[in-house]
């Protein structure tokens, strides 16, 4: 992933004025810093949720930059998985069904998407909530489910906007051992921005976003 | 999208839309009180008088299909905002309104359709043969065309917006 001469305002307030970025494959890359410093905006500009205002980023070879919403859409569910910061699952589908959707998208035929489910569920320990609506769960089980529906596609890099934030240490341990594991052996590209230690300890590289935007 | 998705009333992308029941019932029940009216007015009426009624049964059905989609998706941003984040592309959630829409819409319009005819033919005592056929399936064609125009308006208003 590359970011080149990327600019990005919301108005009169500027989050990043020429910021060039690679992220190698495979490589662990954690980003530290206060709260309102930027960081969910680079989660989500490297996710294409947000269009940089000026500037060019590189995902996979293809500049997502370019494209237009349904291909970046498209682009998404095949090669990211996000675990965003504010809950997104939808409340009145159950757990195994937010954790198909994107294979749904993807139009993956029923039987396929099954096995890939019921996988993804196991991994993170939430099989036993697949019949339970998703706005009945806890904030912490919901981040769990939105762990498994990003890891369902089996995609080549995982974005985590503070992972560990709403977990307690029990669930803090099921998401490092995630996280040590996908990055160890399956040369998964992680992006993870997050203020616990034990996540930053875990990536090969942090890098810190010092200042707040004003 | 396949045709089973596109049809999928209770599937998972209708469901995060929060289409309900009761959307079904009133898109059924708009289309079958045009397409009665209709068809009953049809039974009365010239040529000329009948293709203005056919026009009317289209715009009223297409507005009122359109003005429930833009609704429908003007209440679900954050639903439509989620699943986008995900990789739905707009048709594959337009397409759960679509086909919504389109099959409870339809089924009112025939049985508007019928009823109208039926009731025409009893008020104005007309036998009930080729020609109300033609004028039933007149204002069939027009009211699920309509739902089908109005549907896919009512997604182009909202994604533009």
């Amino acid at each position: 992933m590359v970011l080149r001469h990327v600019r990005k305002s919301y108005g009169a307030s500027e989050v990043y004025t020429d910021l060039h970025f690679q992220l190698l494959k495979g490589t662990f890359v954690a980003l530290a810093g206060p709260i309102g410093s930027g960081k969910t905006t680079l989660v989500n500009m490297f996710a294409g949720i947000e269009r940089p205002t000026e500037g060019t980023i590189i995902v996979m070879g293809q500049d997502i930059t370019a494209m237009d919403d349904d291909a970046l859409a498209a682009f998404r569910a095949k090669t990211i998985g996000l675990v965003p910061q504010v809950q997104t699952l939808i409340p009145e589908l159950t757990v195994y069904e937010n954790v198909e959707l994107p294979l749904y998208f993807l139009k993956v035929d029923r039987d396929a998407r099954k096995k890939k489910v019921d996988a993804a569920m196991s991994r993170v320990g939430v099989s036993g909530e697949a019949k339970r609506a998703a706005g009945t769960l806890s904030v912490g089980e919901r981040q769990m489910v939105s762990f498994a529906r990003a890891l369902v596609n089996d995609p080549p890099i995982l974005l985590l906007d503070e992972p560990t934030e709403a977990l307690d240490p029990l669930m803090s341990e099921v998401v490092l051992g995630l996280l040590r594991g996908d990055n160890m052996t399956e040369g998964r590209t992680i992006f993870v921005t997050t203020h616990d230690r034990k996540v930053s300890d875990l990536a090969r590289r942090t890098l810190r976003v010092s200042k707040k935007i004003p | 999208m396949k045709a089973g998705a596109l049809l999928e009333r209770g599937g998972p992308v209708a469901r995060s839309l929060r289409i309900s029941g009761s959307t079904h019932v009133m898109a059924a029940a708009i289309s079958a009180a045009v397409s009665l009216n209709g068809t009953i007015a049809l039974q009365t009426l010239g040529v000329l008088g009948q293709a203005a009624v056919v026009a009317v049964v289209f715009l009223s059905v297409a507005a009122c299909t359109a003005a429930i989609s833009v609704d429908i998706l003007g209440r679900s941003t954050k639903a439509v905002s989620d699943l986008r984040s995900i990789g739905a592309s707009r048709w594959s959630i337009s397409s759960a309104l679509f086909g919504s829409m389109l099959v409870y819409g339809a089924a009112g319009s025939f049985l508007g359709g019928v009823v109208g005819a039926t009731a025409g033919s009893a008020l104005f005592g007309g036998a009930l043969g080729a020609q109300t056929l033609a004028e039933v399936l007149a204002v069939l064609a027009a009211s699920v065309g309509a739902v089908a125009a109005g549907a896919y308006a009512g997604g182009r208003i909202t994604w533009r917006s």
